[in-house]
Formats: C-alpha cells, structure tokens, sequence
C-alpha cells in the first residue's frame, strides 16, 4: 500500500477498506490467539515445551472434519472435539511427557518433536494426504454488509469465540480455586506439593485443558482454511512468539499480543 | 507419633543422614538443633517425602511414609514451613492460604488464622511478592495450618529475621501449640527453641550425638560449644 491522494468521492470506499482490514486483523488475531490459550497453560504456566501443540490443533481439526462428515452438525463438533483431544492429550502427558520433568529439558523438545511425526503419520493414515474441507454451521454462513462492503459473518463469529475464551480462561486462572492452585503450583511447584496440592495430577489436567483448547481451535479455524498436514507447522512458531511477547502465563498479554500482531499482519503483510 | 529410625539418606552419592532416629509423641514440640550442614534441613525433608531415604524407616501414627509424595504426606497431617520461607509470589495473603485449605470441623480457617494472626487480617490482599521478611515468616507459618494437620514441621523458622521478630516467631509458634499440635523444629538458634521446645536432638555431620529436655542441653557448655554455632 503507498501513499494514497484521497479523494472526495473515494473517501467512503477508503474507510470501509480500513474498517475491513480491522476486522481481519481481529480474526487473524484471534486465529494467533487461540493457539497460543493452550500453549500459555501449557509452556507459559507449567513450563513445558509442548511442540507437537499445532499438531493437536490438526487432530481437532481433521475430527470436527469427520464428525460433521457424519453429523453434518458443527455445534456436535464443538462439544465432542475439545474432549476427545483432551483425551489424548491427558494420556500423553500421563505416559510420556511426565517422564521429562526432573531431566535435561532438551528431552521434552525432542519427544514433542517426535510427537509431531507420529501425529502427522497417523493422521496421513487415516485421511490421507488430500485436503479436507468443512464448512460451518448454515446460521453462520452468509455475509453482513458493513460500510456497504459484503464481510463474512463467519469471521465476526471466530473474534467472538476467541473473545469468549479470552475472557472465560482468564477469570478460570486468576478467579477460581483451581486457577490460583495452577498458579501456585507453577511458581513453586516443590512448595506446592508439600502443602497439600496433587502437583502431579494438576499437571495432567492443566495440560488437558491446553489440549481441549487447541482441539477447539481445530473446529473453529476448520471451515477458515483447507485442512491438510501442514495446519500445525502453519501457525504454532506464531503461537509460541505470542506466548513470549505477552509473557509466560499471562492470558491478557497473549491476547493484547496475538491482536496487534493480527493488525500487523492485515495491513502490512505482503502476501 | 512420629518415629524415625534409622534412616540413611543420600543426596545423589553424598550420604548426607548416617542413620538418624528420633520420636516424638503427640502433643510434644521437639527440636533438632545443629550448625549449617549438620542434615537438619535433610532431616525435615525426608519426613516429608522430598527426598526418600535409601534404608531406614519413618512412621507416621503408625503408618511407614518414608516412600510417600510430599502431598500424600501432607494429606496425612503434617504440615510444613519450609526454610527460606517461599510465599507464593504472586497470589496475595488471602489466597496464599485459600489454595491450600482443607476443610475440617472446627479446625483452621481463613477466618481463625486472621483472629490469631492480626497482622495477616492487615495485608490480605497484598501479593507474596511484597511481603516483608517478617510478614513472610508469619504467613509462612500460619499457612500449613489451613491444612489442619497434627504435626507441623518448622525448617529454621528464626533464620534471617531481626531479633524482635524472631521473638514474635517464637510468641506465635508457641500460642499454635497450645492447641495441641505437635511441633518438629530444625533450628540453629538454641536460644528461640528454648522458651517453645521441651526435648531437643543434637545433630552434627549427618548424625543424632546427644539427645535430652532443653534444660539440660541449656547447661552443657561443652556440648554447645562442640555441636552449635556460637
């Protein structure tokens, strides 16, 4: 974009463009930001180095693919999909990830990266290597007219969802007994243990809870792009810099963080 | 109550307890007193399951905890006031004790600790990390109790705090067992055991040398000037 002359008459147009780039800057941050929910939890809070994160991500997204295959219901997908990755996210952490806690943290890097590869395989196994497609609830589909210019409702509905699990997340940390327990446990998590609170089953359930949430953006970002085998890799270096930016645990600096730089990206990017 | 015999402990290849053993019953508030590096601090860690012992035993109302997690052990009944005090830095007062409650009828609340411990009531909502040291000792102190345990373990309760608050520790920890909690104090400052404790071990190089009531250990000189700091 280079320096515009305005014109009276293209006034109006201009603005709308900008009001549009605003919106899609909202969902490409919330796109950062849902990523990065569950990878706060997970590396920010409990301070594992989860790679195979975006990987989880494309297993919500290849099993809200299947479910509405066989439903056509999005909203069943919504309910089932966090689930079932929390599922496999509590076995893993249970089996594998525990084992790393008390040694060289270089083997938590390698096994999550081992993760990934048998992730990705088994997903090329059951579904193969074309891309998938889904689309989301009737309700949803369609366009609202802003400014004049046709925007897709769907987008205007995934900013709502990451504002919902913005504002839910960061009362369940920083509002509830078990939010303060993680917090406690992250900062002193040998303390903890001694004074009464089940670290190593907090851990379990935190990191399921990381999982259900990149499981969900899995359904929410499905009907946005082609699901295929690269979805993980895509987004989870992003999601790994907005955690940092914001700061390790902070659920409002992910957010703050993972807005600006969808803004960044819907007036600067070049692609 | 509590039974401890004989326990070896080793910090990777450093035999650290060469075969400690001590008691205590219920109701007693006892003391291991030593210099730096003596093993009192491994001691305290042992009971509670940091660090298990490789041969030995340590019962607990009759139940052998020496392979326990730390918070198996705690939900058992002991509570524990670490050595470097350690507050949650960024929860406040309130919730630095609301995490760890445990409900019991007629036992400590939140509500209860505030009447015992004025000076918490005060500070409530401000976050660990702008504690003072003394403030820290107390809630420190005071926090275990929200789990209303039995027996509570104090790692150097004195260490780092100037004399009038040492003297204030001393004050609450001694109100604290009149209820008839058991006590189980490491410490280096014979003085601060003095007005609390009624039995105290002598520990140096990883082992128990003498054992009697404070008075007694109070009049040895020899044993004082061998085994603790001056």
């Amino acid at each position: 974009m280079g320096p515009y002359l305005f014109r009276k008459r293209d006034a109006l147009l201009e603005y709308r463009v900008f009001v549009h780039f605003f919106l899609n800057g909202l969902a490409t941050g919330t796109c950062y930001f849902l990523l990065a929910a569950g990878l706060n939890l997970i590396f920010g809070v409990l301070g594992i180095f989860n790679f195979a994160h975006g990987a989880f991500f494309m297993i919500g997204a290849y099993l809200s693919y299947q479910i509405i295959f066989w439903t056509d219901n999005f909203w069943l997908s919504i309910l089932i999909v966090p689930l079932a990755v929390a599922g496999i996210g509590i076995i893993v952490e249970r089996f594998l990830i525990r084992h790393t806690y008390r040694i060289n943290v270089n083997f938590q890097l390698l096994l999550t990266f081992g993760l990934i590869l048998v992730i990705e395989d088994l997903i090329r196994i059951i579904w193969g290597v074309h891309w998938c497609t889904v689309q989301e609830a009737e309700i949803l589909r369609g366009v609202l007219q802003i400014m004049g210019g046709a925007y897709p409702i769907y987008n205007l509905f995934y900013t709502g969802v990451g504002a919902l699990v913005f504002v839910s997340l960061w009362f369940f940390l920083n509002k509830t007994r078990y939010g303060k327990k993680v917090i406690a446990a992250s900062s002193d998590r040998e303390l903890a243990n001694g004074l009464g609170i089940n670290v190593p089953r907090l851990y379990t359930s935190v990191f399921g809870l990381g999982c259900a949430l990149a499981g969900l953006m899995g359904v929410f970002h499905g009907p946005l792009v082609n699901i295929n085998l690269d979805m993980g890799h895509h987004y989870i270096l992003n999601a790994f810099a907005v955690v940092v930016i914001g700061g390790l645990g902070s659920i409002k600096g992910a957010y703050i963080s993972a807005l600006i730089l969808g803004q960044l990206e819907a007036y600067f990017s070049i692609n | 109550m509590l039974e401890v015999h004989d326990i070896h402990t080793y910090y990777g290849r450093s035999h650290i307890l060469q075969g400690i053993s001590l008691d205590l019953k219920q109701g007693e508030v006892i003391c291991i007193l030593g210099r730096n590096g003596a093993g009192k601090t491994t001691t305290v860690r042992s009971i509670m399951g940091y660090v298990h012992p490789k041969s030995g035993v340590i019962k607990f109302e009759g139940k052998d905890i020496s392979n326990w997690e730390p918070f198996e052990i705690s939900h058992m009944g002991i509570g524990y006031v670490p050595q470097d005090r350690r507050i949650f830095p960024t929860l406040t007062v309130k919730d630095n004790l609301e995490v760890i409650e445990r409900e019991v009828e007629g036992g400590w609340t939140v509500k209860k600790i505030f009447e015992t411990f004025p000076i918490l009531e005060k500070i409530k909502s401000r976050q660990g990390r702008h504690l003072s040291g003394g403030e820290q000792q107390i809630l420190a102190v005071a926090r275990p109790l929200m789990t209303n345990p039995r027996l509570l373990l104090l790692d150097e309760p004195s260490e780092g705090l100037a004399p009038m608050l040492i003297k204030m520790i001393g004050e609450l920890i001694h109100e604290i067992t009149k209820t008839g909690l058991s006590v189980l104090m490491a410490e280096q400052n014979m003085r601060f055991t003095m007005k609390i404790a009624s039995r105290g071990y002598i520990i140096d190089k990883g082992r128990i040398h003498h054992q009697g009531g404070m008075e007694e250990l109070k009049e040895d000189k020899e044993i004082i000037g061998k085994y603790l700091a001056v």
